[in-house]
């Protein structure tokens, strides 16, 4: 089975409940397009520094978009495209799936052929 | 009676096979009653073995692992000669890899970038034997910041360098082979691996090679051999968790919600992931996994603490920490903390022990994770840290990444049984289940919502059994029932149907019963989630199904669901 794994970011909590509301379901009230959501919320841009007993110093900086990513059972619903981003594949939350894992990152360097991620250096014994 | 002669379905976790995608039933025979397995996850997923200890979906990233003459592998300096001796498997499948550089530089045997460009905690392995020569090094290289291994076969040492290393492993085994790992925290995706380094020695030194290994982990694990695509093992995407946990004979059927572990290290303590104050933490101790990957908790002063505090989660919600602890050393006080920086006390022993400790978050997107020991000189050990947003605590989730959030989606069972199956005039569906958690729903349907009939478990509902029936789009009833039911802990259950006479069985005893209403038509399948609706899946320990096309007596039933 094909599962895709895409990121979104909305405006806010508000937009991204909105949009998750709208997904399709049949008659009965399931998905008719199989999903897992998960909110991530607004990530973390800079983090927080914390002093030798743990207490904060310096609170962490926090996106000011909303993101959710999507685990889809198929393809992904193209009327939440406008919503989708392409981070660098490395450090991001996953699903745990090495197939979508792939599957992501061979995407991403479609998308983003001369990409640092997609053409790292070479890099030999001093 | 023979209730297994008598059914028409039986699935039986401790006499099922499962396979990825599929979970068998052992009647009918004809393969009709097998349910479809779906979770989607398999780096995210874990179970108990029927070994006791903690299994874990594992992946080998490289390509061509005992196959070093292909070009995925470059040769720097050095000739690559294949199938030169007997591999540890037996095979002549070990490859010679000979320097030609000049002495004082370097020969090399590696796999350049992009090797698999993530970061976070990664475990490389590979078997060397001795040929000409006395050193081989071992090497992931990130962007300049290294975890080396250099490994001498005289003195069977290996000594790990470098500012990204943290362990490095020799293991000696037969006919003079040896299976070294170096660990390392991965923090560039430009990076490389140096499979075997001859390095200072004289041109013509040599070293046999195989079973190259990299994965994502604090330990090497047992060796996957790849060639076109990376390996997985263990519990693979679809794979059915069939769970011994807490010192089961028999397996159960795990199923469980999807949850997210927001713990970016969750074994590798020995970072500054972790904070640490009036405590450090020493590596290389057998975890409940059975590998060397726990760390031991060493407190050098009163009320020391190992600490993450992080964004972010949501707040004013349900979170819950874990962690397995066991006691090393000394009888103080050890402490965690709930999300929401709560003290909880906890009593450990010298067993390993998962703990948990819950709380609702507060107004703040921050969420703590404390372990803390009072005295001075006491030691525990630590493994497996999750913070997961719910009231209790699901299978542990290991992460590696150092940064990333990881997801375990929902399991998902359904699809068992077709019209020859079930009898819609009449029959009986029952469970043998424990650790029910949430909002549970079993139906026997025909696919739709119009014909169906369906037990729903609600552990946060002073009436926590519900059950209702369907019959040609017409609801017949819809009954719950207050009734005294830990459904946290094993219990039997069975839903008997006939025309005008609906009854619940649990324990032994008929707990409530409906005598008006039709039976549904046309059943064909029986699904482990809510048929109205998504969300509501089936959330704990599957022990026994059985699918009756009788109506059993009272005295079958009492006899069937007495625990």
């Amino acid at each position: 089975m094909t599962r895709l794994t895409r990121k979104y970011e909305f405006v806010d909590e508000a937009a991204a409940d909105a949009a998750i509301a709208l997904l399709p379901t049949d008659d009965e009230g399931n998905p008719s397009h199989g999903h897992l959501v998960t909110k991530l919320g607004y990530l973390v841009i800079e983090p927080a520094v914390n002093g030798e007993d743990g207490e904060e110093i310096t609170a962490a900086v926090l996106s000011e978009v909303y993101a959710v990513d999507v685990y889809w059972g198929g393809e992904a619903l193209a009327s939440w495209d406008s919503f989708i981003v392409w981070p660098t594949p490395m450090g991001i939350h996953s699903f745990g799936s090495s197939s979508s894992r792939d599957e992501y990152a061979g995407t991403y360097c479609e998308l983003y052929p001369d990409s640092l991620y997609c053409n790292p250096p070479q890099s030999d014994i001093d | 009676m023979s209730y297994f002669d008598d059914a028409s379905l039986a699935f039986l976790p401790s006499g099922a096979a499962g396979k990825d995608g599929k979970a068998y039933s052992i009647k009918p025979t004809d393969g009709t009653g097998d349910f479809t397995f779906s979770r989607g996850s398999n780096l995210a997923a874990t179970r108990v073995g029927a070994d006791g200890l903690i299994e874990k979906g594992r992946e080998n990233l490289l390509l061509y692992s005992q196959q070093f003459d292909n070009s995925y592998y470059g040769k720097s300096l050095g000739t690559l000669t294949a199938n030169q001796t007997t591999a540890p498997d037996g095979s002549l499948t070990a490859d010679l890899f000979t320097k030609t550089s000049a002495v004082n530089s370097v020969s090399e045997l590696k796999k350049s970038s992009p090797i698999y460009a993530s970061i976070g905690v990664h475990t490389y392995s590979v078997y060397v034997k001795q040929n000409v020569g006395d050193n081989v090094l071992l090497r992931l290289d990130s962007s300049g910041n290294t975890a080396s291994a250099l490994f001498t076969f005289s003195t069977k040492s290996i000594n790990p360098t470098g500012s990204n290393v943290i362990d490095a492993t020799a293991t000696e085994l037969s006919d003079g082979w040896f299976r070294l790992s170096v660990t390392g925290n991965v923090t560039s995706t430009s990076w490389s691996l140096s499979i075997a380094t001859l390095y200072a020695n004289p041109t013509n030194d040599s070293v046999f090679v195989w079973g190259a290994q990299l994965e994502q982990s604090l330990a090497a694990t047992e060796y996957i051999e790849t060639t076109t695509t990376t390996g997985t093992a263990g519990i693979l995407e679809d794979t059915p968790r069939f769970d011994y946990s807490n010192g089961a004979s028999c397996p159960s059927l795990l199923l469980e919600g999807s949850r997210t572990n927001v713990i970016g290290q969750s074994e590798y303590f020995g970072g500054s992931y972790w904070t640490k104050s009036g405590a450090n933490v020493v590596s290389g101790f057998t975890s409940p996994e059975g590998l060397s990957n726990a760390y031991k908790l060493v407190a050098t002063s009163n009320n020391g603490f190992i600490l993450k505090q992080d964004n972010p989660i949501v707040a004013n919600a349900y979170y819950t920490n874990s962690i397995y602890l066991k006691r090393v050393q000394g009888l103080g006080q050890v402490t965690m903390r709930t999300v929401n920086n709560s003290i909880v006390n906890i009593t450990l022993t010298n067993e390993w022990q998962r703990f948990e400790a819950s709380g609702i978050s507060d107004s703040s997107t921050v969420f703590t994770h404390q372990i803390g020991l009072a005295t001075a000189g006491d030691e525990i050990m630590i493994f497996g840290a999750q913070c997961e947003q719910g009231s209790y605590a699901t299978s542990y989730i290991p992460n590696h990444s150092g940064t990333g959030t990881i997801t375990r989606a929902a399991d998902v069972l359904d699809g068992a049984g077709d019209v020859n199956t079930f009898n819609h005039s009449q029959g009986v569906l029952f469970l043998d289940v424990e650790n029910v958690n949430a909002t549970s729903a079993i139906s026997i349907s025909d696919d739709s919502s119009s014909n169906f009939i369906q037990i729903y478990l609600d552990n946060t509902s002073l009436n926590p059994i519900r059950y209702r029936a369907s019959s040609g789009g017409t609801s017949q009833f819809d009954t719950s029932f207050a009734y005294s039911l830990d459904v946290s802990q094993p219990f039997k259950i069975a839903l008997r149907y006939s025309t005008n006479n609906f009854s619940i069985w649990i324990n032994g005893v008929k707990a409530n019963e409906v005598l008006s209403g039709s039976t549904p038509v046309g059943l064909s399948t029986i699904e482990f989630y809510n048929i109205f609706g998504a969300g509501t899946k089936f959330d704990g320990k599957l022990k026994q199904i059985l699918v009756f096309n009788t109506a059993l007596t009272d005295s079958e039933l009492a006899a069937l669901t007495t625990i």
